[in-house]
């Protein structure tokens, strides 16, 4: 047993060789995987400042817009041409959903069924939802500019991919 | 003796001091202490396990998921199962039934965060909560024959662990960004891009009175990201025992800034800073001398 008094400083010693090797075990964990594995982490959030980004959200539309065509944009976002569907009524991550947005180079049918799963809830309702994708950046004078562009219109029964986007595939 | 091995001796001395006898209140202080961990830890697997019911596949794997398949935590009840088993290694390992309680609590959070983070997000709101219970698995598996050099263990490697994870933070915006990190154009920025998250998650976005003056005078968002990231990069100053208040409040107070300025909270964090940056069992202390004093005075008749 150890006892306090006695085994102060060679416990001490222990437990800093313990110490010694989680450090070791963090650095050879996080630094194949992108600074990332939980716990252990480089903890890069807001290491690179000033650079654009890209974000995303849902809007419900009209699916053939006001004069029969779908809208794609780009928008301001207060020209958007219709209501934002918060992600959380559908119980999706906001954070998630730009993630997936950023990591989707491939507009595939498995892809876009995807986003359809995550977002059945109010599909099944009868709504339209147009995800949109919104690309931030700073401007010359330093103020932040947002530029919004229709990526997928997701309908009860079908989807329609910005033309852009089907051109790319 | 060198520099090297001094500096390691006081830092050591300064998180681990074994030879103080543990008081009541710092007994009774690492139980609430254990405790929260605990609830929390569950808290987490309970809405990680509630989101991957939904999620089929992996985008992009995280820690373990780099060489296991988590999918089949996915889209099923097997993340509940996990949540159950988890619920009776923190069960042993508080009551101190197996040493490998806590142990088997961290693998268990592990597979369950890289499945409701394999969707290419890795969010930082729990790392706290890992690292604690790394520390308690640590303590639990070296010093399970003395509770009081376990608990000093643990509070100690956590204090550690908490200050050299805000100074990597630091070290990773001068990496990155360099000295001209803390620009106020940047929180702009990032004020702009949390709008959009805002709006995307909830319908709405109202800046607030300090997101209102940063947005018109970026030069109070410079002192802003200046004073975040000088507290993150002297972090390590947590070490010592002398100096742990104040930098805990520094830090606490960052984590205000940055949820007011950026409306991200970091509850868990902040809680445990509140928790482990304070002698909070000098005032349990009180309490129980307090309370055994009225008891021991005599009756007047």
């Amino acid at each position: 047993m150890t006892s306090l008094s006695s085994g102060g400083p060679s416990a001490r010693r222990r437990a800093m060789q313990v110490v010694g090797a989680v450090l070791v075990v963090w650095a050879l964990t996080v630094l194949p995987h992108h600074g990332e594995f939980w716990p252990f982490s480089i903890y890069p959030m807001f290491a690179r400042a000033g650079q654009s980004w890209t974000n995303a959200l849902m809007i419900e539309v009209d699916p053939r817009g006001p004069h029969g065509a779908t809208p794609w944009g780009p928008w301001r976002l207060d020209q958007l041409p219709g209501a934002i569907y918060p992600a959380k009524v559908a119980g999706v991550s906001a954070l998630d959903l730009a993630q997936m947005v950023k990591l989707t180079s491939e507009w595939t049918d498995d892809r876009v069924g995807l986003y359809r799963k995550l977002f059945a809830r109010p599909l099944s309702d009868g709504r339209s939802l147009l995800l949109v994708r919104a690309d931030g950046h700073l401007s010359g004078t330093g103020a932040a500019e947002v530029e919004l562009t229709g990526l997928l219109l997701l309908e009860p029964n079908g989807h329609t991919l910005n033309p852009q986007l089907r051109a790319a595939r | 003796m060198s520099v090297l091995r001094r500096s390691l001796q006081t830092l050591g001395q300064n998180l681990f001091p074994f030879e103080t006898p543990l008081t009541r209140g710092e007994q009774l202080y690492f139980r609430l202490f254990e405790l929260l961990i605990a609830l929390c830890s569950l808290r987490l697997a309970w809405q990680w396990s509630d989101y991957v019911q939904r999620v089929e596949r992996v985008l992009k794997p995280q820690g373990i998921g780099h060489y296991l398949d988590v999918s089949f935590v996915l889209g099923s009840q097997t993340a509940y199962v996990l949540t159950a088993v988890l619920a009776l290694c923190l069960l042993l390992g508080i009551t101190r039934r197996s040493p490998f309680g806590y142990g088997a609590a961290l693998a268990i959070m592990h597979v369950l965060y890289v499945a409701r983070h394999s969707q290419g997000k890795a969010s930082h709101v729990a790392h706290c909560i890992g690292l604690s219970l790394l520390a308690l698995t640590l303590g639990a598996a070296l010093f399970r024959r003395s509770s009081e050099l376990f608990q000093r263990f643990v509070l100690g490697s956590l204090i550690f662990f908490f200050g050299l994870s805000y100074v990597l933070a630091g070290i990773c915006k001068l990496r990155y960004t360099g000295l001209g990190w803390p620009n106020g154009s940047h929180l702009v920025l990032w004020i702009a891009e949390r709008e959009l998250d805002s709006r995307a998650a909830l319908g709405s976005f109202a800046p607030n009175m300090l997101q209102r003056l940063i947005l018109e005078h970026p030069q109070l968002g410079t002192l802003t990201l200046a004073f975040g990231l000088a507290t993150e990069l002297l972090a390590f100053f947590v070490w010592f025992e002398r100096f742990r208040p104040w930098m805990f409040t520094g830090l606490i107070a960052m984590h205000v800034g940055i949820g007011v300025t950026m409306n991200i909270y970091f509850t868990y964090n902040v809680t445990l800073l509140v928790l482990i940056g304070y002698p909070w069992w000098r005032l349990i202390d009180w309490v129980l001398r307090r309370v055994s004093d009225s008891s021991a005075e005599p009756v007047l008749h």
